[in-house]
C-alpha cells in the first residue's frame, strides 16, 4: 500500500504538524544534516515495529524509548503523534504518551506490522549491515522469503519429538537395567556368547530334566528352576543348610562395592567441573546477553569460555555430547548400585532361611555378631535414594566377612551340594540373560524409532536446503544484475549468495579480479560493501510480498562516488519503475541529479529547510532546490551563502546542460570534469539565442525575457559569486541578492504554467524538448 | 517419509502416524511439551507388534 502522506507532531525533530505529502508518488527529499529527514523514517519505522525504532536502542533511551521519541522541547500541552495516510485514504493513528507507551488506531486493512522492515526501509548504518551480519543472521533475515516457515516448524517439531520419545520410553533407565544384567552376566559367564550360554542350560535340562521337551531357553531355564526346587526339598536338613550357605558365599560384595566406587569417581570427575563452570555462567549470563550484540567473540552460556561466534554452535553441540556422556556415566552408577542392592538383599534373604538359623546362632558368639546386627539393620532400598562413602565402607567391612563365614562353614558340604549350587547360580544368571532379550528388542524398537524420527526431520531439512537453493539462485541472480547495472565493466563479478555446508546459514560470494572469494568481508573496500549491500536490500525488497509497499532509502549513498550514485537512479528506472521509492538525502549533488534524471509525473522533489531549533521543529521549503540551505547562512556568514549558491548553479547547470545536449568546447585531460557554473552558463546564453523558445500563438519566438534573467544571474555570478569564493568579502544584501538571481535563473527552465521542466518531453522526433503543455521549447543544435 | 522409512525399519503404523501429523499440526506451530509427549508415547506403542493394532 503507498504512503499518501506522513504527518508528525512533537515526534522526534518535528514540532508543531509537519506533513511529508507524497500522495502515492515516488519522492525525492533533501535535507542538510540534522534537518529532521529521519523523523519521517523513523515513523515509519515505529510503525511497522510496534513502538520500536532500532536506532534509538540504547541504555539511555528508557524501556520504551520515551527519552528519545518526543521531542526534547515539547510543550506541556503538546502531544506527541503521527499519522500515516495510505493510498486507499485509511489512516494509521498513532498517540505516545509521556511514559512511552502508545496507542494506535485506523488503517487495520493495511496491518503495517506484517509489513518486513528490512525489505521496506534501508538507513545509511544498515547498507552493509547484511553483509556484516553472521551467516546464520542472513539465513534468518532470508527465511521469511523462502517461504519455508511450516518446513522450519516440522523440522524443529521431529527435533523435539526425538527428544520425547527417549524421555517417555525411559531410555536412559533401561539401557541402566540392561547395563546392570551385563554386568551380572560378566561375573557369571565372562565373556561367553548366548549361543555359549545356552549351550550350559542344554546341559543342565538334560540333566536335571531329561523328561522334559520345553525347546526355548527362557522356558528351559524356568523347568529347570522347578526341577532344582524339587531336589532342594529333598535333601536333607544338613545339605538344604550347606546349599544355603554356598550361595551366601558367592555373593561378591568386594566387587559390587568396588563398582559402585569406579562409578562415583567417574562422576565426580565429569560432574564437578561442570558445576564450578555452571556457576560461572549464571555470573556471566548477563554479560553474555549483552555481548551477543556484538559479532566477534562472546562467552559460551554453557561453559563461561570466550569463544568466536561463528563457532558457538558447534560449542553447544559437544558441550550437549559432554552432557550426554555425564548422563551415561549417572546411568553406570545407578546400575552399580542396584547390583550391590541386590547383593544386600540376596544375603538378608539368605539370613531369613530357616535352614540358618544355627549357623547365625554360631557365629552370634564371635567376631560375627557384629556382622550379623548390621546386616539386621541395613535396608538396602534406601541406598538408592543415598549412598555415601560410610555405607560403602561399612558395606565393604561386613559383607565380606558374612560371605567368608559362609565359605568357611560350607567348606565341608558334599561335592554334589556345591555343584547343585554352582548350578543354580548358572541358571539364575542365564535366565536373566534371556529375560533381558526382550528388553534388548525394545531398546532396538525405541532406537529405530528416534532414528527413523531423525531420518524425517534430515529430509524435511534437506527439502529446506533444495527450495532455499531455488529460491537463493533466483535472488542472486537479481543481485548479480544489479550490481552489473552499477558496476559495468568492473573487475568484481560472480556476486551471490549461497548456501555454507552447515545447516541455517547463507553468505555471499563474488569473484575478485579472477579470484573465487567466500566473503565480501575479505577484499571489498567500504564503498563497495556499501554498493552491494544496496544490490542485495533492493534484491530483497523485489521479492517483498507486498510489492506495493514504498521502498524508502535514507542517506544510502554517502560512501559510493559520484559514478556509481548516477548508476543507482538507472537502477530505480528500471527495476522500480511501478514501486513508490522514497529517497531522504543530504547530498546535495545527488538530490539535483535525482531531480534532473527521475523528474516528471511519477515523482516528486522536496526540500527541508535547515534546522533552527526543536520549538520550531522540521520546516519545508517552499523550493525543491537547495537554496534555502544558503539563505540559512545569510544572517552570520554571508560569504558562505554565496558560495553555496555558487556551488548549486555549478550542479544545475551542468546537469541542464546535459539535458539539453549543450555541446561544449573540449578541453584536456581532467578539466573536462572540472567545470564551472560559468563554462555552462556562457554556453546556454550562446545557445539560446536561437534554442530557447517560449510559445507565442502558433509560433516559438526567442525567449529573451528568460536569456534576460540568466544573464543578470551570470553577472552577478561573476562579481558576487566568485568574490565569495576567494575574498570572503560579500554583505548579507549582495548575497541574497545573488541567491534569489541564481534561483530565478534555474526557473527559467521550468514552465510558469504547467510547472514541468523544460526537457519533460521530446516528442520523439529527436530535434526538440519541451515542458508538458509545449509553452517552453528547447530547439536541439542552435535551432 | 518414505525414504526415511526406506532408511529405518519401523513398522507401517508409525509411517503413516508419523506422516498424518507431518500434514497437520506440526506444520503448523510448535508443539507443546504435552501434546509431544502424548504422540511420542503413541508411537512407542505402534513400535510394539503386540500393541499395535490397539494403539491410539
Amino acid at each position: 500500500m503507498r504512503i499518501k502522506a506522513l504527518r508528525l507532531t512533537w515526534f522526534r525533530g518535528a514540532a508543531d504538524p509537519v506533513t511529508l505529502g507524497a500522495d502515492g508518488k515516488s519522492m525525492g527529499i533533501y535535507g542538510c544534516n540534522g534537518a529532521g529527514k529521519s523523523s519521517f523514517v523513523d515513523s515509519v519505522e515505529y510503525g511497522i515495529r510496534g513502538g520500536k525504532i532500532g536506532h534509538l536502542v540504547s541504555e539511555y533511551s528508557g524501556r520504551n524509548q520515551e527519552k528519545a521519541i518526543p521531542n526534547t522541547h515539547t510543550p506541556a500541552n503538546g502531544n506527541t503523534e503521527f499519522s500515516i495516510v495510505f493510498q486507499d485514504d485509511s489512516e494509521l493513528n498513532v498517540k505516545i504518551a509521556p511514559n512511552g507507551t502508545y496507542t494506535r488506531t485506523g488503517a487495520d486493512a493495511v496491518a503495517m506490522h506484517d509489513w518486513d522492515y528490512r525489505r521496506i526501509v534501508l538507513r545509511q548504518d544498515e547498507v552493509a549491515e547484511f553483509i556484516r551480519s553472521r551467516k546464520g543472521e542472513k539465513y534468518s533475515a532470508l527465511l521469511p522469503l523462502f517461504g519455508l516457515h511450516e518446513l522450519e516448524v516440522a523440522a524443529e517439531n521431529l527435533r523435539q519429538l526425538a527428544r520425547s520419545v527417549e524421555s517417555q520410553a525411559k531410555l536412559p533407565q533401561k539401557q541402566g537395567a540392561l547395563s546392570q544384567i551385563a554386568s551380572r552376566r560378566r561375573q557369571a559367564f565372562g565373556n561367553e556368547s548366548d549361543a555359549a550360554i545356552e549351550a550350559r542350560i542344554d546341559a543342565l535340562y538334560a540333566k536335571y530334566c531329561p523328561a522334559e521337551r520345553a525347546t526355548a531357553a527362557l522356558d528351559r531355564c524356568k523347568e529347570l528352576e522347578a526341577a532344582l526346587a524339587n531336589r532342594i526339598g529333598a535333601l536333607t536338613a544338613e545339605n538344604q543348610r550347606y546349599l544355603a550357605l554356598r550361595a551366601l558365599a558367592e555373593l561378591d560384595f568386594a566387587g559390587a562395592v568396588s563398582a559402585v566406587r569406579d562409578a562415583n569417581a567417574q562422576l565426580a570427575s565429569s560432574v564437578d567441573p561442570l558445576i564450578t563452570e555452571k556457576l560461572a555462567v549464571l555470573q556471566s549470563a548477563e554479560v553474555f546477553a549483552v555481548r551477543l550484540e556484538d559479532a566477534g567473540e562472546i562467552e559460551c552460556p554453557a561453559c563461561g569460555k570466550p569463544i568466536a561466534a561463528d563457532a558457538f554452535k558447534a560449542h553447544v553441540q559437544a558441550e550437549e555430547e559432554r552432557l550426554g556422556n555425564i548422563i551415561g556415566a549417572f546411568e553406570e552408577r545407578r546400575a552399580a548400585v542396584s547390583t550391590l542392592i541386590d547383593c544386600l538383599k540376596a544375603l538378608k534373604t539368605a539370613l531369613g532361611k530357616a535352614e540358618l538359623e544355627q549357623w547365625q546362632a554360631a557365629i552370634s558368639e564371635t567376631a560375627g555378631k557384629a556382622d550379623l546386627e548390621w546386616i539386621e539393620h541395613c535396608e538396602p532400598e534406601s541406598y538408592r535414594r543415598s549412598l555415601g562413602e560410610d555405607d560403602l565402607a561399612a558395606i565393604a567391612t561386613h559383607g565380606p566377612l558374612l560371605v567368608a563365614a559362609a565359605d568357611e562353614a560350607s567348606r565341608d558340604a558334599p561335592p554334589a551340594i556345591a555343584e547343585l549350587s554352582g548350578d543354580q547360580g548358572t541358571i539364575d544368571a542365564a535366565k536373566s540373560v534371556f529375560e533381558s532379550q526382550a528388553l534388548v528388542a525394545e531398546i532396538t524398537r525405541i532406537g529405530e524409532l528416534i532414528a527413523f524420527i531423525n531420518a524425517a526431520e534430515r529430509g524435511i531439512r534437506t527439502e529446506i536446503r533444495e527450495r532455499s537453493e531455488a529460491v537463493i539462485a533466483e535472488i542472486s541472480a537479481d543481485i548479480g544484475a544489479m550490481w552489473a547495472m552499477l558496476h559495468p565493466g568492473e573487475p568484481i563479478e560472480n556476486v551471490g549468495l549461497y548456501l555454507p555446508d552447515e545447516d541455517k546459514a547463507i553468505d555471499i560470494s563474488l569473484r575478485f579480479h579472477g579470484k573465487d572469494q567466500d566473503s565480501p568481508r575479505l577484499t571489498l573496500s567500504e564503498g563497495y560493501r556499501n554498493s552491494l549491500g544496496l544490490c542485495i536490500f533492493l534484491a530483497l525488497a523485489k521479492r517483498e510480498a507486498g510489492s506495493d509497499r514504498p521502498l524508502i532509502l535514507d542517506d544510502v549513498v554517502v560512501s559510493l562516488d559520484r559514478n556509481h550514485r548516477g548508476m543507482i537512479v538507472d537502477l530505480l528506472k528500471s527495476q522500480f519503475a511501478d514501486r513508490q521509492v522514497i529517497i531522504f538525502t543530504h547530498d546535495r549533488d545527488w538530490y539535483a541529479e535525482l531531480r534532473h534524471q527521475l523528474g516528471g509525473k511519477q515523482w516528486e522533489f522536496k526540500a527541508l529547510l535547515p534546522y533552527e531549533t526543536p520549538q520550531l521543529g522540521i520546516r519545508w521549503s517552499e523550493r525543491t532546490t537547495s537554496f534555502d540551505d544558503a539563505r540559512a547562512q545569510l544572517k552570520d556568514r554571508p560569504d558562505s551563502a554565496g558560495n553555496d549558491a555558487r556551488k548549486i548553479m555549478d550542479i544545475e547547470l551542468a546537469l541542464i546542460a546535459e539535458k539539453l545536449r549543450v555541446r561544449l568546447p573540449y578541453l584536456r585531460g581532467e578539466r573536462n570534469d572540472h567545470r564551472t557554473w560559468n563554462d555552462f552558463l556562457e554556453r546556454l546564453l550562446a545557445d539560446g539565442k536561437k534554442c530557447l523558445q517560449k510559445k507565442s500563438g502558433a509560433d516559438y519566438p526567442s525567449y529573451t525575457a528568460g536569456l534576460d534573467v540568466l544573464d543578470a544571474a551570470r553577472r552577478l555570478l561573476v562579481s558576487w559569486g566568485n568574490r565569495s569564493s576567494h575574498s570572503l568579502d560579500v554583505e548579507r544584501a549582495e548575497a541574497t541578492k545573488l541567491i534569489d538571481a541564481c534561483e530565478k535563473a534555474l526557473d527559467v527552465f521550468e514552465c510558469g504554467g504547467c510547472g514541468m521542466p523544460l526537457w519533460l518531453a521530446d516528442a520523439g522526433n529527436q530535434e526538440w524538448v519541451q515542458c508538458q503543455c509545449g509553452d517552453l521549447r528547447w530547439r536541439y543544435g542552435k535551432g | 517419509m518414505r525414504e526415511a522409512q526406506a532408511a529405518t525399519p519401523v513398522g507401517e503404523a508409525v509411517a503413516s502416524r508419523l506422516e498424518e501429523e507431518l500434514a497437520g499440526t506440526m506444520r503448523e506451530r510448535a508443539l507443546r511439551n504435552a501434546e509431544l509427549a502424548a504422540l511420542a508415547r503413541a508411537l512407542i506403542a505402534a513400535t510394539d507388534p503386540t500393541t499395535t493394532e490397539d494403539a491410539p
